[in-house]
Order: C-alpha cells, then structure tokens, then sequence
C-alpha cells in the first residue's frame, strides 16, 4: 500500500540481457498499485500488463463486430461513405483496443490469478491457483504476426463466467503464468528467448522392466512394485525446481496423419451436411432424366427446381469441404504427453494450442463412437473438466483424442489418464488387455449390466412419440413420395429404440489398491453411443427421475453430473439399481479419501 | 411461529439388494456395502403454509390470464359463446385446478432430509425427481426471500454446486437459517453473506 517513487521499472528476468527483440516487448513491469486501486496487494507482488499486441488483437475483434453492419448500411451507398466508415471503424477500434490494453492488469501473486479490467467500472476478478481446472495457450493469425499468445485460464463453475482470457502476453509471459498457477509441464518453461517453438519432448522415459505391473491390483494393497504410471497425487502447488526434477514429460499419443484425415471426413457434422447430400442428389436423379426427356416448356417447373436443386447440391457440397478442411487445421498435429501430474495437449495448424488439465483435474473420460465411426470401428475420447462444456463450440476443445480405434480406446485412455483406466497398462501394446476383475468383466470387452426388458420396450415408445411429427409431415404431404416414406421414420426410430435399449447399461470398477477407488461406468445412446468412465468420487450430484409410467414398473432414469455440469443419463434403469447406484455414487464411506473443498472442484 | 413442519410418511422399506418381489426379476445392483441414503432413514416435508403461499402465487399468475381472456373475449367482436366460454374459463379452471389439486400435492410430495455426509431431497408433483448432493460438493447456499414470502415467514435456498444448484423453494425461515447452518458446519463452508 505505498506510492513510493519508483526508479525504472525492473526489467523482466526471464528476458534475456542481450539486445532488444522485438518479441519480448511486455509491458512495463512496475510494483506498488496505483492509488486508489481495489483490494490490497502483498508488497512488492509485481503487476502486468498485457501485450501491446493487444491493442490490435482486442480492436480487431470489435471491427469484426461492427463490420457486417457497416457492409448492411454501405450497400447502396457511395464508395465513399464506406471507406469513411472503413477508416472510422478502424480508428474506433483501435481506440477501443488501447483503452482495453490501459486499463487491463492482472498479478499472479500469492498463488492466485486476478485480472483487473474495466475502462469505466473496475472489475476484479480472482482465481486462486487451486480452481484452476485447465489451461489453455492457443496462436491465433494475429498472435502469431506479433509473435505472441492467448492464455485461457479455466476454472470451475459457480455462477461467474469460468474462463479468465488474457489476449496477448509473450509466450514466456504465458509460461512464468503457468508455472505460477502449478500447471507447469517438467522440462517445459526454458524455452529459448526467440518465441513460442512448442514444448521440447523429452525422450519417452523407458518402462520395459515391468510393463504387466499393474495400475491396479486385484484384492488386497499394490504389489510394491513400481509402476509405469503412478497414480497422481493430490493437486499442490509445486514450485518450478521441483516440477523441473521430476519425470520429464513423455508422448502418450500422436495423431497418424491417416487418422487425422477420417477424423476430418467422418467428423459429426460432415454426417450431417453429407446426409443432406445424398438427400438433394436422390431427388435430383429422379427429376433431371425426367426434365431431359420433356419438353422444355412443358417442364418449366421441374426445371426451376432442378435449377434449385443443382444450387443447393453445389451449396452443400462446399459447405462439406470447408468443414473438412476446417477440421483438418483444427486437429493437425494432435499430439498428447503427459508428465507425472499433467497433461498437455497441443493442436491446430493456424491456431496452435496448447492445453494443461493437471490429471487429478479428470474427473471422468468419455468414449464416444457416432454412427458412422462405430461403423468404421473407430471411437474419439472427450475428458471431462470443470470449464470444458458440451455445448457444440467447446466440442474441440474436451477432445482428448479425436479418433482411435475403439478397440484401443482403453488402453489409450490407460495411457493418458492412469487415474481412470480400466485396463493394465501396456505402453507397447494397443490391445487392451483385461485383468478379469471380480465385477463381471467379459475379456477384452467393458461388459455392462443391462437395463431390464420391461425398460428396453419403452424405449420404443420414446421412439414413437419422436418419430410421430415425421410420420404425421409425410403423410398430410402433398408430394407423392408414396406411402412408402412414412415407413422411413418408423424403421428408423425401431432402429434406434433397439440399438439403444441394448447399449444402456452401467458397471462398476473396483480398482483396488486399498482407497477404494471405484469407477462408474455408464454406457447410452441417444445419438451415438457413449461411455462414460467416472471416479464416482468426483460426482457433484445424482439424480433419479421418474414419471409415473416409470413408478408403476418400477423403473427410473439415473442421472450424473460431474463438475463441468454435462449431464449423463441411463434410462429405464430398474429402481432398485438406480437407487443403489445413487447411494454408492455419494457414498462417503471411505471418507478419509473423500476431498478437502478448496480441491473440489 | 409454530413450526409446521411434520416429518413425512415413514420411508419406504430400505431397498434390499436384488430383493424381488414377485412381480418383477431381481435387479442388478453395485456389490459391496453402501451406506444408505439420508432420504432412506428420515424426511422432512415442506411447512404447511407454503400450499397458501403457493396458491396465492399461482392466483398471481391465473387471474390476470383470466382477465386479459375476459377482456379479449369481451371486446373482440366474433368471438362466439364458446370462444368466450374458453377464453375465460380456460384460465380460470386451470387456475383452480393448479390451487387446488396440484400445489397440495406438491408439497406433500417434497421432502428433504439432511445427512452428515449427503443432502437428499425429492420434488415433483407427477414426475418425481431426486437429487442427492454429497455435502463436500456444496460450494454455498444462498437465501433469497422475497416480499411475498417474507409474509409468510418463509425463504428460498438455493445450494451451489460446481454442477449448478438445487432449489428448495419455501422453508420456514429459522428452519432455513438452520439448515444453512447446518450444512455450512458439515460442509465446512466459510461464513458467507
């Protein structure tokens, strides 16, 4: 809380003494708060500001959002009038992106993260290092130009936004943020003074002595021996020399460029515009023989909606090769490594990006396999953490591994998170290999136990009373399809309710190793099907709904929550098991494993 | 204020493990020993005066709608006897029906029951829905009250988790601030305003 004058401002430590470079302009680096600022600072904790950089990166998102407008209003008018307004935004914006710049600082002292903001009202908002879920740096087109990052900070849930973004800091700015929150890589952060090269991979540290020594024990405490991938200690704060002598990081999954390429093609919603495809295309074919054997005239009609029909084909199919191409740059270069605590990932070929999640940060791992891929036989892995979402957007970005094999999907899963496998771990090995475990395991398969066969039939039900608005459309249309369409939707939703009636399911794991470390598994379909593999530790919340159909069969619907707040649902569960299954996800039982709250979430 | 509250029918009998019972074949259940729920061993229902407080929110919501459907049906020429009919007595009889068949029922229907290491609780009044919260997940509670439920000495809490918080709507407001407490000691929570 002193003003004294202050020389200089020190220069940064981590920049190097020689000449300037261009890339290591942070801003001023000065102590004490200016007068008058909220909160109190520890003496002598340094404040920051952002980049320069800034300036640019912050304005030009403004511009975006006033350009469309000026495109709308500049139509009919002048050249002009919209290279003034052209001019007018820019100046604006960069305006806009220096007063943003001027009054944004932030201070990692004391463990925590807070980031002052606000041109007019101040607002302080505050992370302490505990909260931190996950950290992301990405490189965008205008980071890279000046040779700077973004840094995401997420963080769990509770009402506030639960991402804190700094735009622009140089790459080594980034990493001191990241070793000062704990979510350092060993090895990583001595990166040479010339700007972001991508974290040095240390050579995969060899475990050929005991690859069968397992995760898990069956029965009774761990052999003693030591195994390939120890389990994670609780989160603490590590300081940099003692992350820097711990394992160094190691590779645990590389994306091969053939699967990089069917993730693009097969990617969610290819299968949609492709499905739209075919639909156009099979109603051109039978409209243009047709229109080619008329006479013009009399076709006028079929002409215009052949002419239609061509532009929406040529639409479509645009529309699919942007978005092949926009997964290809999202995912190039997927590569997972993994050191004793932390993961990072680090993906994308315009925007690069690196993220940390710490592994006890996991609270749960998802194995997704839609349609098409299950049919390939390929399944992508999604990680479930407090602040990665399930909207669309955030579907990137809790992509753990966007394609894999499915039968190898575990042992991946083994590899990457050792806290969830579900498999021994065999590092050189793909094939899952499966310790028959006392909770009915079926070899090589994640058997589960099914939902009772009064449940499974009303799943036809749900499927009826979804496909009655397709059925009721077809048949009140005027088009002569042919009755034969309504059948379509109804073959379809009798698909469905059979695939997943059968694919509903849960198990238990018990991993042994005297903590009583169980794992919930849960396995659906509404679209693809899933699985969801779980510390039942970590449950925020169990639910069971039941409607009164539900109550007089004694049926029920489990649902789960974990600390991102996706919900997971198996229904037509018996009462009975969703009941068992509710109590044993909040059993506290072994409660002197159950988590202090400043680790909670 | 004389505390209404009555504990709730006797829980049903604990859930045996694969128990059927005639009707339908055992169920699969997790092995092992699971402590049983806090909901399982006793409940707490909802103050009696809350069926008012709600009938009289539900008479907030209902008669202005019958208004608005009197005044429309009234002042809008063309609109036949049955129009009319409907657009008042539309209102008015789910109006009625909310006040006096549904919002009874509601609340006989919601329970709550404190555990040390669990917070469980049920609601619905058709479809039933059961959350069960483990009390270190609780991040914190908030009380709102509002002018309405201040008449009726009563308070909303609403219990903050990382996966978005559950609502008890209208506790007796000691036997809020007590449950605030409550759980605030077993979860360990800090003092919050």
């Amino acid at each position: 809380m002193t003003s004294e004058q202050q020389p200089e401002p020190k220069p940064d430590p981590q920049q190097p003494e020689s000449g300037p470079d261009p890339q290591q302009l942070t801003g001023p680096t000065f102590r004490a708060p200016e007068p008058g600022s909220p909160g109190e600072q520890e003496p002598g904790s340094e404040v920051y500001r952002l980049h320069p950089a800034a300036f640019v990166i912050e304005g030009s998102r403004i511009a975006r959002q006033a350009l469309l407008p000026l495109v709308i209003v500049a139509i009919g008018e002048s050249p002009l009038f919209a290279i003034i307004g052209l001019v007018l935004i820019v100046l604006i914006s960069v305006g806009i992106g220096y007063a943003i710049w001027h009054s944004t600082t932030y201070t990692t002292s004391g463990n925590k993260l807070v980031l002052r903001t606000g041109i007019f009202a101040k607002r302080e908002r505050e992370v302490p290092a505990a909260r931190v879920s996950a950290l992301d740096t990405s490189r965008g087109l205008l980071q890279r130009i000046f040779g700077v990052v973004e840094v995401q900070v997420q963080t769990a849930g509770g009402g506030e936004k639960a991402e804190i973004t700094l735009r622009a800091v140089t790459f080594d700015e980034s990493e001191r943020i990241r070793r000062d929150l704990g979510h350092a890589l060993a090895g990583a952060g001595h990166q040479a003074a010339t700007g972001p090269v991508g974290p040095s991979f240390a050579k995969p540290a060899q475990h050929d002595d005991d690859p069968s020594a397992p995760a898990y024990a069956a029965g009774t405490g761990t052999t003693g021996e030591p195994s390939p991938f120890p389990a994670a200690q609780p989160f603490e704060h590590a300081p940099a020399s003692v992350a820097a002598q711990a394992a160094p990081e190691q590779t645990v999954y590389q994306m091969p460029t053939n699967h990089l390429v069917l993730a693009a093609l097969t990617s969610p919603s290819i299968a949609v515009v492709g499905a739209a495809l075919a639909a156009v295309a099979s109603q051109a074919n039978d409209l243009l023989p047709a229109s080619l054997t008329r006479d013009l005239e009399s076709r006028a009609d079929d002409l215009t909606v052949t002419a239609v029909l061509v532009l929406a084909f040529g639409l479509l199919l645009v529309a699919a090769v942007v978005a092949v191409i926009g997964s290809l740059l999202l995912y190039a270069g997927f590569t997972v490594t993994r050191d004793e605590r932390r993961i990072r990932i680090r993906r994308g070929l315009l925007t690069e990006r690196f993220s940390t999640i710490p592994i006890d940060r996991i609270h749960g791992v998802r194995i997704v396999e839609t349609p098409l891929r299950q049919l390939l036989g390929y399944a992508a892995l999604e990680v479930e953490v407090a602040g990665y979402g399930s909207s669309n957007t955030e579907e990137v970005t809790r992509t753990l591994v966007p394609l894999v094999p499915r039968s190898a999907a575990r042992a991946t899963l083994t590899a990457i998170v050792p806290t969830l496998a579900t498999t021994k771990p065999r590092p050189e090995d793909q094939a899952p290999m499966v310790e028959p475990p006392t909770d009915g395991f079926e070899d090589g398969q994640l058997a589960v136990h099914g939902i009772p066969t009064r449940g499974r039939r009303r799943y036809f039900g749900t499927a009826l009373i979804f496909a009655a608005v397709p059925v009721i459309a077809l048949a009140a249309a005027p088009i002569g399809f042919g009755r034969l369409a309504i059948a379509l939707p109804l073959i379809a939703a009798g698909l469905w309710a059979r695939s997943a009636s059968r694919t509903a399911g849960w198990a238990t794991l018990n991993r042994g190793g005297g903590d009583g470390n169980e794992l919930l598994i849960l396995r659906w379909r509404t679209w693809g099907r899933s699985t969801l593999i779980a510390d039942r530790r970590r449950l925020q919340r169990a639910e069971i709904h039941t409607s009164p159909g539900q109550r007089r069969m004694q049926l029920a619907t489990f649902h789960v929550r974990l600390s991102n707040a996706r919900r997971t649902r198996v229904r037509q569960l018996d009462a009975v098991t969703a009941h068992q299954l509710t109590a044993l996800a909040v059993d506290q039982r072994s409660s002197q494993y159950a988590l202090a709250r400043t680790n909670s979430a | 204020m004389a505390d209404e509250s009555q504990p709730a029918d006797p829980p049903p009998p604990a859930a045996s493990a694969s128990a059927g019972d005639g009707k339908y074949p055992p169920a699969a259940v997790p092995t092992g020993e699971i402590d049983p729920l806090p909901g399982d061993r006793e409940r707490t229902q909802l103050p009696e005066r809350v069926v008012t407080y709600w009938q009289v929110q539900s008479a907030l919501f209902y008669g202005p709608l019958t208004l608005i459907g009197a005044v429309i049906a009234f002042a809008v020429p063309g609109i036949g006897v049955l129009g009319q009919i409907a657009l008042v007595g539309g209102p008015l009889l789910l109006g009625l029906l909310d006040a006096f068949v549904i919002e009874p029922k509601r609340r006989k229907l919601w329970w709550y029951s404190v555990g040390e290491h669990q917070i469980d609780l049920q609601h619905g009044w058709l479809w039933h829905t059961r959350t069960v919260v483990p009390m270190t997940r609780v991040q914190h509670i908030a009380m709102k009250r509002g002018p309405l439920a201040d008449r009726f000495s009563l308070a909303e809490l609403e219990i903050h988790t990382a996966a978005g918080s559950v609502k008890i709507p209208a506790l007796d407001r000691e036997q809020a601030i007590e449950f605030r407490q409550r759980v605030a000691d077993l979860a360990q929570l800090s003092d919050d305003l």
